[in-house]
């Protein structure tokens, strides 16, 4: 374990070596306080707005973050041959993944903290103070961006990096679009496509199950059932894209 | 020796995998029954414009929305209403729950659009009366009857809306008369310096038919807002109002108004229904609301209603 936690450590601290962390985190922090702008709309819609931006964009840069980050953490130490030595320390593969794994939760965390504490300190100089329904909000997209991150991870321990990037965003995107997949699917009469669909979506990431936060903006309450369930399911998902990452990672030749 | 152990030690991983997908897939129906529940589902949807789709594509819906009312108060600021439509309707299939863009919506159709439709065609009627107050008298004997017809529909273009009340039964009385005359006009036979009256006549037809339809249209655009939102007050009272006030059709009034009221509501949503109330002829239910209202801000309005209600038996004017 304490191997795992220094691998994860030293990706942590590589990570913040990196400049284009950065620049995504300014590049966020930029659009969220762009949002403030919004002041020639009426309070309620100028609140709404800045919200569904401050969302969006802690989402939407996290979800860069979560790629690039994951990206490089793997496919780096093999292209620049360090995994050799890594691996040739009383490290093996599965510690070197799982640390991989945990130093990117820790990237993301930081990222996400920083990012959302802009967006709140916004809301309280709005003289709207965050809510439960936030809290949940925010939660969920983080738990969506470790699930992002870690696919990214486990798709770089067998194929390139920019077959990785175009496979990941792709994915980001069907994931969003599973629930209107599913209901193409319900209209089906046909049983082998009903069936094919079915495990489609149970196999897709359904990252639109994480995206309440167009609901939480217009006020519709979201039940803590509904938020642990949907931990739950992005625990779950996590945990079996880690061992197919492991299974890969483990056949792969360095 | 190692190496075999390894690769059977790796298909665990990938068997494990495979079989915690059994109880994704169960969480996941589980998560969709808590979606239904909570209405917490996205409806399928078609966009205008390449990067609201491609917005809508990554689930920024939300965001989606905003940037269409953006281009909304554009529009509105520009005073291009017809242009709002498409968006309204956009932004309502994106963000069904946004109460603020249904209500703006059917206020923007049975208000704006419903008093645009007269302002475009503002120089025709002043040019039509200014021809019919300089007519020769034997002409105007002549056309006698489509002076008449004009004065109605002339009437009706200036007080649809306000002293002339649009009540359903009364619409389809409205429109069966257009159509009465527009008959008349077709088969009326008149001199080519004459002919401008009939072409107006038949304008006015036409304004009076798409008043009344932006009219019903901000009403069905409303209704279709309550039925996705039917457990707050909003757009029962905005319909209730829409009625009230634009079509003074008082029995419909009462009856969204009476829904709103059986939700979280402010109180001026009480003072329009014991309005609604009175006009529809139910004094004693107009009476039971404003003494409802004696507790509230609107204690002095309901004690001056109270009383003149008893001793005049009117009160809204």
């Amino acid at each position: 374990m304490r191997k795992v936690w220094v691998i994860a450590v030293n990706t942590f601290k590589e990570s913040l070596r990196k400049k284009t962390l950065y620049i995504l985190v300014v590049f966020a922090l930029i659009v969220i306080g762009t949002s403030k702008f919004f002041s020639f709309l009426t309070a309620e819609e100028e609140l709404k707005m800045i919200k569904d931006v401050s969302f969006s964009t802690i989402e939407f840069f996290g979800a860069l973050i979560a790629i690039f980050g994951a990206l490089g953490a793997l496919s780096g130490e093999i292209e620049k041959r360090t995994i050799y030595t890594l691996l040739t320390k009383p490290v093996t593969r599965r510690n070197l993944f799982i640390g991989k794994f945990l130093g990117m939760c820790l990237i993301i965390l930081v990222n996400f903290i920083l990012i959302s504490l802009f967006f709140i300190g916004l809301l309280v100089f709005k003289k709207s103070p965050p809510d439960v329904e936030t809290f949940k909000t925010l939660l969920l997209i983080y738990f969506e961006l470790v699930l992002i991150s870690t696919i990214t991870l486990s798709v770089a321990t067998f194929a390139s990096d920019a077959f990785n990037i175009i496979f990941s965003f792709f994915l980001y995107i069907i994931g969003h679009l599973t629930s209107y997949g599913r209901q193409l699917v319900d209209r089906t009469e046909s049983v082998i496509l009903k069936g094919l669909g079915q495990m489609l979506y149970t196999i897709v990431p359904n990252y639109e199950n994480f995206a309440i936060r167009d609901k939480v903006v217009l006020g519709v309450p979201v039940s803590w059932s509904y938020v642990l369930k949907t931990l739950t399911y992005g625990i779950l998902y996590t945990f079996i894209v880690i061992l197919i990452g492991l299974y890969f990672f483990q056949k792969r030749e360095v | 020796m190692r190496k075999n152990k390894i690769n059977s030690k790796n298909w665990v991983f990938l068997f494990t995998a495979i079989l915690l997908y059994i109880p994704l897939g169960f969480l996941q129906v589980s998560i969709d029954y808590n979606k239904k529940l909570e209405n917490l589902e996205s409806g399928l949807l078609l966009m205008p414009g390449q990067v609201a789709g491609s917005l809508v594509l990554s689930g920024f819906k939300g965001l989606a929305a905003d940037l269409l009312w953006l281009n909304i108060e554009n529009y509105w600021h520009e005073g291009q209403h017809y242009k709002m439509l498409p968006l309204l309707e956009s932004i309502a299939w994106l963000q069904p729950q946004y109460v603020t863009v249904w209500s703006v919506g059917g206020w923007h159709m049975s208000y704006n659009i419903f008093a645009q439709v007269k302002i475009n065609k503002e120089n025709l009627i002043e040019e039509y009366k200014e021809k019919v107050k300089n007519l020769p008298e034997k002409d105007k004997k002549d056309l006698h009857n489509i002076i008449k017809i004009g004065e109605k529909l002339n009437f009706l273009i200036e007080n649809l809306g306000l002293k002339e009340g649009m009540e359903e039964d009364r619409i389809t009385k409205l429109l069966t008369e257009l159509g009465n005359y527009q008959y008349f006009l077709d088969n009326y036979k008149v001199n080519e310096e004459n002919k401008f009256f009939i072409d107006a006549l038949k304008e006015f037809i036409g304004i009076v038919d798409e008043m009344l339809y932006w009219y019903n249209q901000g009403i069905e655009f409303l209704k279709k807002g309550v039925a996705y939102n039917p457990e707050k007050y909003d757009l029962y009272f905005e319909l209730g109002w829409t009625y009230y006030h634009k079509g003074k059709d008082y029995k419909n009034a009462v009856r969204y108004l009476e829904k709103a009221i059986k939700f979280p509501h402010p109180d001026y949503v009480d003072d329009v229904l014991a309005h609604a109330y009175e006009k529809n002829g139910q004094i004693d239910l107009a009476m039971k609301q404003w003494e409802k209202l004696l507790n509230t801000g609107f204690k002095s309005i309901a004690e001056r209603a109270i009383q003149e209600l008893e001793t005049k038996g009117k009160f809204t004017p």
